[in-house]
């Protein structure tokens, strides 16, 4: 399957994509966006993408298909990501979640039929999402340099790890191994039910209220992988530390009032 | 100086020295957000017309009680950075009047999406108050997961508490437009982002006309 990509990507590519992106003159500047020129064109070929397939197509997927049905997709393909999240559970030290996420999938899978019911939340065992990227990021490593992905979207140096870790942690890899069309069409339910649900927190909506959408789509994921790899729990002094400074420095207009209340004050 | 203009200044002036006590020592920041959210989300559901997208109604609600919580000036001239101190008044206000209109945007979508959320603080354990902070809160409804909602907030010169900057689920607002502008900024400055954020604009009046027809 990746071979295919593979040559659909260098085919497209070839085809003089690069210069289709807007590319600003002064990209790369950013200290972690060092490969912004490649970046935004990968993004302008994603976006291509998602314009002529992926988004009328979950469209069609969400007009023939009720909620329910849909709920029950998303259910069963987070349930096969449980083998996932149990390794780098355990792999982050939080064994207990470890065991919770190995829970999880032997109850949906079987009581839940292959996972498209999530009964184990109905008795309080919660999904503890991790992938190997945040693994690697609780074992210290940075995020490195961002790399926008063909098919796949936005990543990072350090992030690029976690797929291969979740094709290896995925049941459906081993069952798809000697059917090539089987595991595309896996992928292919994956990338819609993805996109559906991107529709569901009105990601589109967002998407309109942007000017640069590849900017605004590389901090979002920049600043939300940082909150998932510290599982929500970031220091707000510590996040006020890395926010912009305020500035009060030029106020000529109500400068006379600021010095006369400072004057007042003073009294 | 007249005898009249002084015993005005001295009464204008005590108001000043009273009104920053009054406020800094009386409003606790923590209570103060969660207050203000749960009543705008009491007035949300209070008024069809709100979710329904109805632009006059979102102006309103934005005018009377989002503006006055919120320290507008500053946010916009932490998007536009060290180029706004170069600018001149009316760019100033061009600016600020294009950020706006794309905030209440991005607003007006997530009003559609309001239940029956409650805003609640997150449990932490560093309660200190300090001049500027993040206050985190949690968004819930017994319908849909919750959403982590943090503010960025600062006592101004009058004690007053001022909301700088917005996180969704991890996302800070102004920091993130603050990056967004920056190319434009960097190859066309002021006058270069003032005409993107006005055609923006525009195009978005035009595609949300053609959806109503």
């Amino acid at each position: 399957m990746m071979k295919n990509i593979l040559i659909l990507t260098l085919g497209v590519l070839s085809l003089g994509l690069s210069g289709c992106a807007n590319v600003p003159p002064d990209a790369g500047q950013h200290p972690e966006d060092p490969y912004e020129g490649f970046n935004r064109n990968m993004h302008a070929f994603n976006v291509m993408l998602d314009d002529v397939a992926l988004k009328p197509v979950t469209k069609g997927y969400r007009w023939v298909t009720p909620q329910l049905a849909r709920d029950g997709v998303s259910n069963a393909l987070d349930n096969l990501g449980e083998v996932n999240n149990t390794l780098n559970n355990v792999l982050q030290g939080k064994v207990d979640k470890g065991i919770t996420s190995a829970f999880r999938f032997m109850l949906n899978s079987t009581i839940g039929v292959f996972g498209l019911f999530d009964v184990a939340s109905w008795v309080g065992m919660e999904s503890a999402p991790e992938d190997f990227g945040q693994t690697l990021g609780v074992w210290g490593v940075s995020d490195g340099p961002y790399l926008e992905l063909p098919f796949l979207g936005p990543s990072g140096a350090r992030d690029i790890f976690r797929w291969p870790v979740q094709a290896v942690a995925n049941p459906i890899t081993y069952v798809t191994l000697n059917e090539q069309g089987w595991g595309l069409a896996y992928e292919a339910v994956n990338a819609v039910d993805t996109r559906s649900r991107m529709m569901d927190a009105g990601l589109d909506d967002m998407r309109a209220n942007v000017v640069d959408e590849y900017i605004a789509i590389r901090d979002a994921y920049r600043q939300s992988r940082r909150l998932a790899v510290a599982d929500g729990q970031l220091d707000p002094d510590v996040q006020l530390g890395t926010l912009t400074p305020l500035s009060f420095d030029d106020e000529e207009e109500d400068g006379v009032e600021e010095t006369m209340m400072k004057n007042e004050k003073e009294q | 100086m007249d005898r009249r203009t002084f015993i005005v200044g001295g009464v204008c002036g005590l108001t000043f020295m009273t009104m920053p006590t009054f406020a800094s020592e009386a409003v606790d920041p923590f209570e103060w957000i969660v207050t203000l959210n749960n009543s705008i989300l009491d007035e949300i559901r209070a008024n069809p017309k709100l979710q329904a997208g109805d632009q006059a109604a979102l102006q309103e609600l934005v005018d009377s009680r989002v503006m006055s919580s919120a320290d507008f000036a500053m946010m916009t001239r932490m998007t536009i950075g060290p180029k706004w101190r170069k600018a001149t008044k009316e760019e100033r206000q061009r600016l600020m009047a294009g950020f706006e209109k794309l905030l209440i945007r991005v607003y007006s979508g997530a009003l559609k999406t309001i239940t029956d959320h409650k805003c609640e603080l997150r449990p932490t354990r560093n309660r200190a108050v300090k001049d500027e902070m993040v206050i985190r809160t949690l968004l819930k409804s017994s319908s849909s997961p919750e959403i982590g909602i943090d503010f960025r907030i600062y006592r101004n010169k009058l004690g007053e508490w001022k909301i700088v900057d917005v996180n969704v689920e991890g996302i800070w607002m102004v920091e993130n437009y603050r990056s967004q502008f920056a190319p434009t900024l960097n190859a066309e400055g002021v006058p270069g982002l003032i005409k993107l954020l006005e055609e923006k604009s525009d195009s978005l009046v035009d595609a949300n006309d053609h959806k109503v027809k």
